[in-house]
């Protein structure tokens, strides 16, 4: 047999369903040169061999007619099964009617071979037809993601760029989903939950989106639609879709960008959808933005802050602002918290709130939290070289630091630089750095406790807090955040401050209620017991000559408004 | 007697079925098959018995067996019966004799079936 287009790789298996045993034989033995046969002497026997084989089988040849269940039942049931969908099947027949042929078609054959076999012919059209099915298989298995079933990230941005292509006159939409915080869902559900949800919020998902012309999984937990364009109002859906899956602690941002740029390649359009989507990560209420003016302003304002931050460093734009925090029992400051602040040549003073994100985002904020340390341990050692009362300043950890393991390692050797004594220095980290990687942050802070550091939870009472947090992490200072104190005076309602102060004490730790503006509010929390006041009442951020002129003069103050100009 | 005369003797073709089956020894396993294959007899019995339909897909299997042996004359003679009795060929069939084919068949199927009996028994 030469001239044959052969397949590559290891041996197929075939299935022959053939009743009479001559022909059977003749088309084993033409086959079992290249191939391992499997035989069945009628459609029965047949489907009984498919199933107990479908995952191996590359190829089906059937008679048509035979007793009992023929090829017609055979092909039939064949088409029931979705398992069974991608064998080729061919027909073998003496003589067929276009009536037969048509019917065998529609149920699904792929091609017929005559008796009497011409082994050329049949072993050539076996085999483009195996290959034809591999490759077909391959390129399925390249677009589509196996989990959810929708398309891959490379083949969703390749249909969405040929339907922008195909149709310019249409308006399109983008819409990008994202679970909030999966990380700490694959920990506490583990894997396999995990992979349900991704597979049914993508299903929900696909079904829910109006008019959808395209559906990818563009990232781990991240899910892209294409649809043709809406008019708003109807973004409701995707909040009730992902309220309608049974996961508890399922929260889906979304990003929506509305009449999709055909100039644009598909993926810049993804990420300004992401960036939307981004504006409102971790914040809860607000699930589904729209990609705007306003947001696309911030992505270019975003994009200079990327690219003037590392000069920005080395030219000392950024510096470091000291807030007191004012010892209610011993009645002077009793220490500060270090914040940084950035004067652009250009832009001017950019708030922290805008840079930091970013830096979150991209990393750059391991570097700046170190710089940032640098300073904190040179205030602390200038402080005592002038003679002024050394008070502990505290840090703010971000929660890119607690991916590198070295960070105790790198602040020990800063406060060793300067000749620091370590309990002058306290790191504070949000409840969001925890929830992210739980157990990196607690040995992390065990650590750092360890080597004599002292450790705050930062911003408690506002957004993800739980009492969980309380009593896992190795902690000495609360600090309550400020839109508590803001709540329990609009409301003239301090309970919460007050067993919240009562919570800490009963864990041994010490509290800073921050965000106190009046002589009222300092007063209501001091007979509540807090140790630490924080906040425009006693004090602003100063810079480093004015932290030290209130150390120098003002610390005996107590009590009195100084210097803050709200 | 060989195999080739043996295919002449019987109204077949040697070149053809050598062609399908590859060596003389794959052509002479079958040939042992066929004298207990019932194919061909289904097909007078089916007609005896007057079912046209059941002597139809008996035909139909007939043609695929001989024309696959290389059995050319009786694969002729199956394919005609096929043809004269497959649904919807009602005129074919009004012009054609099919009861001079089938006897035609039986006798056909007589002749291959002594040629190769003979042909196995001397081996």
């Amino acid at each position: 047999m030469d001239r044959l287009i052969r397949t590559h790789g290891a041996r197929r298996l075939v299935l022959v369903v053939e009743d009479n045993e001559i022909n059977r034989e003749i088309l084993c033995a033409l086959l079992e040169e290249e191939f391992d046969v499997i035989q069945a002497c009628d459609g029965a026997e047949g489907i009984q061999r498919l199933e107990e084989h479908y995952r191996d089988l590359a190829l089906i040849l059937l008679d048509l007619y035979m007793p009992e269940c023929d090829g017609f039942e055979f092909l039939r049931r064949k088409s029931q099964d979705a398992r069974y969908d991608t064998i080729p099947l061919f027909v073998c027949t003496a003589s067929s009617t276009t009536d037969d042929e048509i019917s065998c078609l529609e149920l699904g054959a792929n091609d017929f071979v005559v008796k009497p076999y011409n082994p050329q012919i049949m072993m050539n059209r076996i085999h483009n037809m195996i290959r034809l099915r591999e490759s077909a298989s391959l390129v399925n298995q390249l677009s589509r993601d196996a989990l959810t079933g929708l398309s891959s990230k490379e083949f969703f941005f390749r249909s969405v760029e040929d339907a922008l292509e195909a149709e310019r006159g249409a308006a399109f939409d983008m819409v990008c989903g994202d679970v909030e915080n999966f990380k700490s869902l694959n920990d506490r559900y583990g894997e396999r939950n995990c992979d349900r949800l991704l597979r049914d919020l993508a299903t929900a998902l696909s079904e829910a989106m109006p008019a959808c012309v395209a559906a990818g999984r563009t990232g781990g937990d991240t899910f892209t639609f294409l649809i043709e364009h809406q008019e708003r109002g109807w973004e409701h859906v995707l909040d009730d879709t992902v309220a309608s899956l049974p996961f508890a602690n399922l929260y889906v941002k979304f990003g929506i960008v509305e009449d999709v740029d055909h100039s644009i390649p598909a993926l810049q359009t993804c990420n300004r959808a992401m960036s939307a989507l981004e504006s409102v990560r971790g914040l809860h209420g607000n699930n589904v933005v729209f990609f705007d003016d306003e947001l696309h302003k911030r992505q270019r304002e975003e994009q200079v802050i990327q690219e003037s931050m590392q000069a920005a460093l080395e030219e000392r734009q950024f510096s470091v602002f000291f807030q007191p925090k004012h010892d209610v029992r011993a009645g002077v400051t009793g220490g500060a918290e270090a914040l940084v602040r950035w004067r652009h040549p250009e832009l001017g003073a950019i708030s922290p709130g805008v840079f930091i994100p970013i830096f979150e985002r991209n990393g750059f904020i391991a570097k700046l939290d170190l710089f940032v340390w640098e300073e904190a341990c040179k205030e602390v050692r200038r402080c005592v070289d002038l003679g002024l009362p050394a008070v502990p300043i505290s840090v703010n950890a971000s929660r890119l630091d607690f991916d590198m393991p070295d960070l105790p390692d790198q602040v020990a050797a800063l406060a060793d630089k300067h000749g620091v004594d370590r309990s002058l220095l306290q790191v504070e980290l949000t409840e969001t750095a925890y929830a992210d990687n739980p157990e990196a942050v607690i040995g992390m802070l065990r650590d750092l406790r360890e080597r004599g550091f002292s450790t705050a939870l930062d911003d408690f009472g506002s957004g993800y807090s739980s009492l969980a947090s309380l009593n896992m992490l190795p902690l000495d200072v609360m600090k309550l955040d400020m839109s508590v104190i803001q709540q329990a005076t609009a409301l003239g309602d301090f309970r919460i401050v007050e067993s919240t102060i009562s919570l800490a004490r009963t864990l041994g730790l010490q509290t800073v209620v921050e965000g106190v503006e009046t002589a009222a509010e300092a007063a209501k929390v001091t007979a509540m017991g807090c140790d630490f006041i924080q906040g425009y009442y006693y004090s602003k951020p100063l810079d480093r000559d004015e932290f030290e002129r209130y150390l120098a003069n003002g610390q005996k103050t107590s009590g009195a408004r100084n210097g803050a100009d709200k | 007697m060989t195999l080739q005369e043996l295919y002449a003797a019987i109204d077949g073709s040697y070149d053809d079925a050598i062609a399908r089956l590859g060596s003389d020894a794959l052509i002479e396993r079958i040939l042992g098959k066929f004298l207990s294959d019932t194919t061909c007899p289904g097909v007078v019995e089916a007609w005896n018995s007057g079912d046209a339909a059941a002597t139809f897909e008996a035909a139909h299997a007939a043609k695929g067996v001989c024309m696959n042996l290389a059995f050319s004359r009786l694969g002729v003679l199956a394919s005609d019966i096929t043809e004269a009795l497959r649904p919807g060929n009602e005129a074919l069939r009004a012009s054609t004799d099919v009861d001079a084919l089938v006897s035609e068949l039986a006798a056909e199927y007589e002749l291959v079936r002594a040629g190769v009996s003979a042909y196995v028994e001397a081996r």
